[in-house]
């Protein structure tokens, strides 16, 4: 469990992107609870951010092969279709292993973009 | 008085890298922000340009050759009636087949995990919307977006 712990505050570290401190634009936080990922956003998801943190989330998912992905979107700013593309690629993972994709704390724009795009009939989408 | 007079206007030019995609949007907010719109028109605008600017890097300048000038023109103009029209021109691949572009979920760039939904989310979100695009020459996209009075002034 240490060890789980360890190896998550490390990934963490990554995905928070370091480098940008200062412009913060965005930070990724990973926590496990029970057979969950809680995967909580903070910042703006456009093409050049949703490449920056994809590969770190799928390297977390392997490893801890979770049965369900909660996004928290409720620090989210903004979002364009890039943020359709981190949703629906995490979630053709998580189904190949048997799991499902919920999203927290979207706001009226972000619904707008989840319905419009049919998203929210394979994903849950929470208030 | 004329409806139709362009009464504030501003034109940038930006090099096709991912990062001004945050640049584009953000200046594209400020421009707004003189008409005082609601937080969802505001959103809306900045949506659309980050859809646009997107295009043009994930897109247009994708295959393009070395020796290509990869920008990225954007305008944006305010006409009285408080409508604002913004164009996003490219020189990169142009657009084969718009009619199957539009189509929601069509992508090609699955593998990059474009979710194919860029421009009906344009279109969704702007009151006019244009493509004019040639292969091999470029494309621009304009559109307009008119702004709710909340008071005249």
């Amino acid at each position: 469990m240490t060890f789980l712990r360890q190896n998550l505050q490390e990934k963490n570290d990554i995905l928070s992107t370091k480098e940008t401190e200062r412009r913060r634009i965005m930070e990724v936080n990973v926590r496990k609870i029970n057979n969950s990922l809680y995967i909580s956003l903070d910042g703006e998801i456009d093409h050049h951010e949703a490449a920056k943190i994809r590969d770190g989330l799928d390297d977390l998912i392997f490893e801890e092969r979770p049965l369900e992905l909660i996004f928290d979107f409720s620090k989210i700013r903004f979002m364009d279709s890039s943020g359709l593309g981190l949703v629906l690629g995490r979630y053709r993972i998580i189904k190949e292993l048997g799991g499902s994709v919920k999203i927290v704390g979207a706001s009226e724009q972000l619904e707008k973009i989840f319905i419009m795009s049919g998203v929210d009939k394979i994903v849950k989408i929470q208030k | 008085m004329k409806r139709k007079e362009v009464i504030n206007s501003v034109k940038a030019t930006f090099p096709a890298i991912s990062q001004n995609e945050a640049i584009c949007r953000s200046m594209a907010a400020i421009f707004t922000s003189q008409c005082n719109p609601t937080v969802e028109e505001l959103a809306d605008v900045k949506t659309i340009i980050s859809e646009a600017v997107t295009n043009c890097i994930v897109h247009a300048y994708k295959n393009a050759p070395n020796e290509t000038k990869k920008y990225i023109y954007i305008t944006a103009q305010l006409y009285r009636d408080n409508t604002l029209k913004f164009t996003i021109k490219d020189n990169g691949c142009g657009i084969s087949d718009i009619n199957m572009a539009m189509q929601p979920l069509y992508t090609t760039d699955a593998e990059n995990e474009r979710s194919g939904m860029g421009l009906p989310i344009m279109q969704s979100f702007s009151d006019t919307f244009k493509i004019k695009s040639k292969p091999g020459i470029g494309t621009t996209i304009i559109f307009t977006k008119k702004i709710s009075k909340s008071d005249e002034y």
